[in-house]
């Protein structure tokens, strides 16, 4: 038997995690907890699915306390003592966490003795968390604790996090801390999957995983902001399903040359205020103007030729239609203009010329029929900037890349900065938005919590905003050691 | 993106005759299964042999081949209605909408062109009668579905009622007149697959084409790119019904139907037809037509094998086992990247 509690060994693991060279190899000694960085989230995405049987391949070997094991499926991992909570949650919207410890539990018994039970489980670990309510209402910090319970109450050696960095801001990663400590003095072994350095910072011990490229770093020119391009004005949106307005009361203004920053946790209500701004949210209450000029009533289609470009992320298929040829999705929002149509036929020939000559000067031309995520925000923002936009929206641009693309998609970002037009990016990356933003707001359950500037803030503090545990207009006492 | 074109249409013809040889495999061994217990029960002291052998013969052969004895011409003509029908519904598909009521429109179809041959107008303008009944059968699904959001799934087979009951009562009395309508003999065909031929240009080269297919693609794209989405989406079933509607047509005008369209004519037969063939060919529309003609062929086929040993059901019950494993898509794009992941 050996000291390891969890040993990986994939020789050429390219085939599953998409790396160009290099296996995977990993030794996870038992008690401690250890972090293993990673490229990007993709990657810890494949390999949280090898350790919890979700994905199966035979190319390599998993060993449990030595012993090789085969991992076919979440619950037979969680059979042999592995436990995860993911980057996504897991969770049913329209029941309550006691409705999903019930389930983990085996429903057997009355609903009390469940509801004391997984109280007692929580509380024995310091875990805060709503049990009674759906589960839609329920905040980011609230699910992932009640995950952590729910994988908890099963009988598990390991537990895996995936990306928690994700879900948690810096001050509930620290506190989390002291409960993984206590996890492992128990003899269980925490592993951390994780993009980020700063989460992997936490742990006892670390296999660094990463194609170790860094990029050059971000250029802002000092540019003065200039006048008000795209401002909303109480922004509010009420979906059906949803007991909360999703957004309430939103006001932003983006200056021209500037850069503004909306940072947010999942869930927060940034894909929709992206949307909303975008104009394909027709629920959306409030104002939008351009210039001055009130365009709330405009179509995306309208807007975009009014000069609001929008680069929807993964979220919205980063603008591109799968099935359609290259060059039809170069002119998606454009099909109508007279240089690609003659009487209802579209012209092919000029199609594909202006998609050449676009992807060529932008340098976006991807390599394949099969595009990666960073490949299609190129042609996506190719295509968005070649319109010459007043401001551009960008909704979590860099998210699935590793650290290179998102380099590279951010400098491209900042172009539109530095050429004195208007950069919105939503986003709920910490770190994109102190490096590229001007100006931060930060989004919290659908209102602007607080505005910042990245030099007079601190990842810590933007992380208070974001959950909700301070809010700028709101002076409340905070009583924590900071 | 996309890949080339006729590579796509070729694959989609490989696929669809992989999974012909697959259902009959299986349906061999049921065949076989089947002739030997008919034989023993029959008193006939029979072997293995002997049951393959007549399965085969008058079975597997048959299914095959007879589509053939009554010569091409006929055999096209009669092809044409199902490749039509399985065209509509590839049309719809590219829109990602559901024309389930492309057997009411067939109807619909039939009845003008059998009340314009009873008026004695030229096969042409009955064709065109038919277009126009078929289109306005697909417009008002297409309709409900733009103003109010009603599922076409739903309008189009309940209309699907409606359309054939109306029509068998509108026709009621002209039973003697359905055989004296012209006969269009081997033009049936040409129209189909130039009907075809006109749905891929409309859908590659056209901009009300291009905009089908975006609707189809993705939904939140469609919003993105500012598509008019009710228009595009009247428009889709309107041309979904008009091919519905000129299949129709050349049925009963090319003299393959010698009935009024009734319930289970039409639901059962063609439409059911039309849909499978579309299903089998992933909703592409040349590939929608080709895949047309087989299953006609082979609908032909069914009703030829040996009633003494196969219950006439045999040949469809084929027909579905084709169907169901042409539905293992996945399985195929899996193949084909060389992957197994999930």
């Amino acid at each position: 038997m050996s000291g390891y509690a969890l040993e990986l060994d994939y020789g050429s693991a390219a085939a599953w995690m998409g790396r160009a060279e290099g296996g995977v190899s990993l030794r996870i000694k038992r008690g401690e907890i250890h972090a293993v960085l990673m490229d990007s989230a993709d990657e810890t995405a494949s390999l949280t699915e090898i350790l919890t049987g979700q994905r199966v391949t035979a190319k390599g070997e998993i060993r449990l306390g030595g012993n090789p094991v085969r991992i076919s499926s979440p619950r037979d991992a969680l059979t042999q003592g592995v436990g995860a909570v993911y980057r996504r949650d897991g969770l049913a919207e329209g029941l309550t966490l006691l409705d999903h410890y019930r389930m983990v539990s085996g429903a057997a018994g009355s609903k009390k003795r469940a509801r004391s039970a997984a109280e007692a489980l929580a509380g024995k670990y310091g875990l805060k968390t709503e049990w009674d309510i759906p589960v839609r209402e329920l905040s980011s910090g609230e699910r992932f604790r009640g995950e952590l319970v729910l994988a908890l109450a099963e009988e598990i050696d390991i537990l895996v996090l995936e990306e928690p960095g994700d879900r948690l801001s810096p001050l509930e990663m620290e506190n989390l801390l002291p409960l993984l400590r206590r996890l492992t003095q128990e003899g269980k072994t925490v592993l951390l999957i994780t993009r980020r350095p700063a989460c992997a910072q936490m742990a006892d011990a670390r296999t660094d995983l990463t194609s170790g490229r860094e990029g050059n770093a971000l250029e802002k020119l000092p540019i003065a902001p200039g006048s008000v391009t795209l401002e909303a004005r109480n922004l509010t949106l009420i979906q059906k399903d949803r007991e909360e307005p999703v957004l309430r009361a939103v006001s932003l203004e983006a200056r021209a040359g500037e850069t503004t920053a909306v940072l947010g946790l999942p869930g927060s209500g940034l894909e929709e205020l992206a949307f909303a701004l975008a104009g394909m949210e027709e629920n959306a209450q409030g104002r939008v103007r351009l210039n001055g000029k009130d365009i709330s009533a405009l179509s995306a289609r309208e807007r975009m030729k009014a000069g609001i470009a929008f680069a929807p992320g993964r979220d919205g298929g980063y603008g591109l239609s799968p099935k359609a040829s290259l060059p039809e999705n170069m002119i998606l929002r454009r099909y109508r203009d007279a240089a690609f149509k003659e009487s209802g036929f579209l012209r092919k020939g000029e199609m594909r010329r202006y998609a050449e000559e676009l992807l060529e000067k932008q340098d976006a031309f991807p390599s394949d029929d099969e595009m990666t995520p960073a490949e299609k925000q190129r042609v996506a923002l190719a295509r968005e900037m070649d319109a010459h936009p007043e401001a551009l929206i960008a909704l979590k641009p860099t998210e699935g890349m590793n650290r290179k693309e998102a380099r590279d998609i951010q400098k491209r970002l900042l172009a539109v900065r530095n050429g004195r037009r208007s950069l919105i990016v939503l986003t709920e990356d910490i770190e994109e938005a102190m490096t590229m933003g001007d100006r931060i707001l930060v989004l919290c359950r659908g209102e602007i919590a607080g505005e910042f500037e990245p030099g007079l803030t601190s990842a810590r503090e933007l992380g208070l905003y974001m959950t909700g545990d301070r809010q700028q207009g709101r002076e409340e006492p905070f009583d924590d050691e900071e | 993106m996309t890949r080339n074109n006729v590579r796509s249409f070729l694959e989609i013809c490989l696929r669809g005759l992989i999974c012909l040889a697959l259902a009959l495999l299986i349906g061999f061994a049921g065949m076989t299964v089947i002739t030997f217990i008919q034989l023993r029960n029959g008193g006939e002291a029979a072997g293995l042999v002997d049951a393959v052998n007549r399965a085969v013969r008058g079975g597997v052969i048959p299914f095959l081949l007879s589509g053939l004895d009554k010569g091409p011409a006929q055999e096209l003509s009669a092809a044409a209605p199902i490749m039509l029908l399985s065209l509509s519904a590839a049309l719809s598909w590219q829109a990602g909408l559901y024309n389930l009521g492309l057997a009411g429109q067939y109807a619909l179809g039939a009845a003008a062109a059998i009340l314009g041959a009873a008026w004695g107008l030229p096969w042409y303008v009955c064709l065109m009668l038919a277009a126009l009944a078929g289109a306005l059968g697909g417009a008002i699904p297409g309709l409900l579905k733009a103003r109010f959001h009603a599922p076409e799934a739903l309008t189009g087979l309940l209309m699907n009622w409606v359309c054939i009951y109306g029509v068998q009562a509108l026709l009621k009395g002209l039973n003697r007149g359905v055989g004296l309508l012209p006969d269009l003999g081997w033009m049936a065909f040409p129209i189909a697959a130039a009907l075809a031929l006109f749905s891929w240009g409309l859908l590659r080269l056209t901009v009300p084409g291009f905009e089908i297919r975006l609707l189809g693609d993705s939904d939140i794209t469609a919003r993105y790119a500012g598509l008019p989405m009710g228009k595009i989406v009247f428009r889709a079933l309107a041309v979904s019904g008009l091919m519905a509607g000129v299949g129709g047509g050349l049925a009963f005008l090319t003299g393959a139907m010698r009935t009024v369209p009734n319930l289970k004519l039409t639901l059962t037969g063609p439409g059911l037809y039309g849909l499978a063939a579309a299903v089998l060919a992933g909703g592409h529309p040349m590939g929608a037509a080709a895949m047309g003609l087989l299953i006609s062929h082979l609908a032909q086929g069914a009703s030829a094998m040996d009633a003494s040993l196969f219950p006439p059901e045999t040949g469809e019950a084929i027909l579905a086992i084709i169907l169901y494993l042409a539905s293992f898509r996945m399985l195929w794009s899996k193949w084909r990247k060389g992957e197994m992941g999930k």
